[in-house]
């Protein structure tokens, strides 16, 4: 896949987003993307994280700030743009349970952008095509395809978040957000779901947002490492700067608590 | 596992077999259930009337069958009024929110603030004696908790994540509520009301004991129990035997109503 | 001293093995950290400890000491009485460990009750002193669960816990469900009491991150059994068992990020 290299894919500019009056959950946030490139964000919970997913997703409405996504503006995006623009920008979540429909067989959570896009054949050939599909996927994850008929509870949690990766990434986007991928699993799992993201993001050329609270797993996954604390990015760098002395205190204070 | 294999076999044949009944009802009662026959009344079990008779001398067998359509059948009609009256009420009331979902909800509100009971021995008394007005008066206090359960599981359904990518994939509100809100909707509103039914046939036939449901001289099982109490002394057959059949109906409503919540538990367990 | 003996301990369902020839001690101001992956019946282990296994799951055979008395055989209401006071206990989820319309401080002031005979005044400078023992501020003791964030909660479970100086403390995931710098201060506030009661800890988790800095032995834990246990510094440093060295490599390094993780892709090839 071919992409254009040093362009910004997203850009964001002094986002800022405030609940009920006082409360400010985003103040001035402003960072870039590049294609190709995984950007890690690290915070603790309540410091806002998921807020901005939410309104990267467009699922709520900033305040002020621009975003600009593919070179569009994302809030002035309506109707069929709007769809294009979200079928291109995919979203992990942390909790792989409630990412998957329990009463629905992995196959149809799984082919569920595609059923949307494609309005569902009753034909054979159709349906053929769409299992063909269907295995695609789960290779790319690494999982059986014998999955394809289970029921959500019959898998364990890093099955679950390799079949919302393999969702996610049906609609070949350009960007996923990954919003705690890994913090509801095992260590063990973790790092076989840290691997897998990885060696997609070199085989397809996909960018990232990764989220986490864990600063070992963002370093690990991320060329360039930004730190928030209570609504506002107060440290950004590149991932092999992460020990350089102009750290901030609170970057610093993390470090602490890995090294150990 | 053979042990519920077997259990659930009979009860799927008894469901057959009391459906069968239900309708089959006029065509299989020996005698006409309405036909008074002064000389032969009161009685006891015999070949002739395999229950007896009662003290109009008419076949209680034949006005159990008959009465089944009443008292059984009724009562599938108002759970499905209630069904079609609360499922979109609650679907709506979940999905929109705000003004529409707060009007709704302080409407059953105002209901449940009552025993359904009172209610319906108000409304029906209101509305005066009669089928009809029965139906309506406990469809009116039934539909409430319905409007509820499917509400807060569109609520809670709602805010899951899968909700939130199907949207973000283009999902219609059409699509969202037929893939993945309705299957969570429909397991719990027919465990309840299959648990429910029985709840209302025996508000049926209170209602009718009491002499606001069916009117004489059509047969009901709780009409019948009232019929048959001044002679409960010398012909007791007449109230055990509604009674048996009212509580046997009861009982399998709420075994249907078990296995039903087990069957849909196991897909939403863990 | 040793507080608690586990020996040769086997857990089973019906026709299941969970728990196989488990045997691991704990001594009084010893941490000591059990390891595995969820499912490796770590937390059965625990729970068997205070009697708290349920159902159709039991013990098999081996036994539980603790001092001089045998848990295993001693009767519920004995034990109930030890349980909170001199063995308590630290669960994940903190949100289900309290009761969300009581204030947080008539919870505290319940466990006082419960294990002591001690005035209203006396109980409630305990429970404040405990707070504060966690840094907490004291109008804690007037909020409810849901107005505490996540770390302030397994604080006051904490301090709960820690405030009758308990001679054996299970913390079972205690800072899984925390974010690391929330979960960082836990750890040092737990370490730190426990020190000061000079109480033994049996710290269950599935991060070997988590016990790094405090654990004296740790014990790794794989499908049921016990496959390594060793001190703090063997482990880490000198690993024997395959399965512990790929728990070490699980873990990302900070000073290295473009080798690949080894994972343990079990739960791939089934």
């Amino acid at each position: 896949m071919v992409r254009r290299q040093d362009a910004n894919l997203l850009t964001v500019k002094h986002v800022t987003k405030t609940y009920h009056s006082d409360l400010r959950a985003l103040e001035d946030i402003c960072f870039s993307i590049k294609l190709g490139e995984c950007v890690g964000l690290i915070g603790e919970s309540g410091s806002g994280k998921s807020t901005l997913v939410r309104c990267l997703l467009q699922v709520e409405q900033i305040d002020c700030g621009e975003v600009l996504f593919q070179s569009h503006s994302l809030h002035n995006l309506k109707g069929k743009r709007l769809r294009t623009a979200r079928r291109n920008m995919q979203a992990v979540f942390q909790h792989p349970d409630a990412s998957l429909n329990p009463r629905m067989k992995v196959i149809d959570s799984l082919m569920e952008p595609y059923d949307i896009e494609e309005s569902i054949t009753f034909s054979r050939s159709g349906k053929m095509k769409r299992r063909k599909r269907a295995i695609e996927l789960l290779e790319m994850v690494n999982l059986p395809t014998k999955v394809l008929d289970s029921y959500p509870h019959e898998l364990s949690g890093g099955m679950k978040q390799r079949v919302n990766i393999a969702r996610a990434i049906s609609t070949n986007p350009a960007l996923l957000l990954l919003d705690e991928p890994t913090a509801s699993l095992d260590v063990s799992v973790q790092a076989s779901i840290l691997n897998l993201l990885k060696d997609l993001q070199e085989e397809c050329g996909f960018s990232y947002l990764f989220i986490s609270h864990d600063l070992s797993a963002v370093n690990f996954m991320s060329d360039s490492v930004m730190v928030m604390k209570e609504g506002e990015i107060v440290d950004a760098f590149e991932a092999s700067n992460l020990f350089g002395p102009d750290r901030d205190a609170y970057t610093k204070e993390l470090l602490e608590v890995y090294e150990m | 596992m053979k042990g519920i294999g077997t259990g659930r076999l009979l009860l799927v044949l008894t469901v057959i077999v009391l459906v069968a009944l239900l309708f089959l009802a006029p065509y299989i009662t020996p005698h006409d259930p309405l036909e008074a026959d002064p000389g032969n009344r009161l009685q006891p079990m015999n070949g002739e009337h395999l229950l007896g008779t009662d003290h109009l001398g008419r076949d209680l067998l034949s006005r159990i069958l008959e009465g089944a359509q009443a008292t059984v059948g009724i009562s599938t009609l108002i759970m499905l009024i209630v069904l079609v009256i609360g499922i979109p009420i609650g679907i709506l009331s979940g999905l929109l929110g705000g003004i529409i979902d707060r009007i709704f909800m302080r409407i059953t509100d105002a209901f449940m603030a009552f025993p359904d009971f009172i209610v319906a021995i108000v409304l029906s008394g209101l509305l005066g004696p009669g089928m009809m007005n029965l139906m309506i008066a406990i469809a009116t206090v039934k539909w409430t908790s319905y409007a509820r359960l499917v509400r807060s599981t569109v609520i809670s359904e709602k805010q899951k994540n899968y909700i939130l990518v199907a949207e973000l994939n283009g999902a219609s509100t059409l699509r969202v509520m037929s893939k993945h809100i309705w299957p969570h909707i429909i397991g719990h509103v027919l465990v309840l009301s299959t648990l429910d039914i029985g709840k209302v046939i025996l508000m049926i036939a209170s209602l009718s004991y009491i002499g606001l449901g069916a009117q004489p001289p059509a047969p009901e099982w709780g009409a019948m129990l009232n019929d048959g109490r001044a002679y409960f002394h010398l012909a007791p057959h007449l109230m055990v035997v509604p009674g048996l059949a009212i509580v046997f109906v009861v009982l399998v409503s709420n075994l249907v109503g078990d296995r039903m919540r087990d069957y849909y538990d196991v897909r939403s367990g863990e | 001293m040793i507080m608690l003996k586990i020996s040769e301990l086997t857990i089973a369902t019906t026709n299941e093995t969970l728990v196989k020839d488990v045997t691991l001690s704990v001594a009084s101001g010893e941490w000591v950290a059990l390891v595995g992956e969820s499912g490796s019946g770590k937390s059965l282990t625990a729970l068997t400890i205070g009697g708290l296994l349920s159902g159709q799951v039991k013990v098999e055979s081996g036994s539980i000491t603790f001092g001089d008395r045998d848990l295993i055989s001693m009767k519920r209401k004995e034990l109930s009485r030890l349980l909170g006071k001199e063995i308590s206990y630290v669960f994940q989820d903190y949100n289900s460990a309290f009761t969300p319309f009581l204030s947080v401080g008539k919870q505290i002031d319940e466990v006082l009750r419960t294990h002591t005979k001690w005035s209203r005044h006396e109980r409630l400078g305990i429970a404040l002193n405990a707070l504060k023992d966690v840094k907490l501020q004291e109008s804690v003791y007037r909020s409810y669960p849901c107005q505490l964030s996540g770390g302030q909660l397994q604080r006051v479970a904490i301090a709960t816990s820690m405030m009758l100086s308990p001679s054996l403390l299970i913390a079972d995931e205690p800072t899984t469900a925390l974010d690391s710098i929330t979960a960082h201060h836990v750890l040092e506030l737990l370490s730190k009491l426990a020190n000061e009661a000079n109480c033994g800890v049996l710290f269950i988790t599935h991060d070997l991150r988590h016990v790094k800095k405090y654990a004296t032995r740790i014990a790794v834990m794989k499908d049921g059994q016990i496959v390594e246990t060793g001190t703090k510094e063997k482990i880490f440093t000198n690993p024997q068992h395959p399965y512990t060295k790929s728990l070490l490599k699980a873990i990302p390094k900070l000073n290295d990020h473009r080798t690949r993780l080894i994972g343990l892709e079990k739960e791939v090839s089934w």
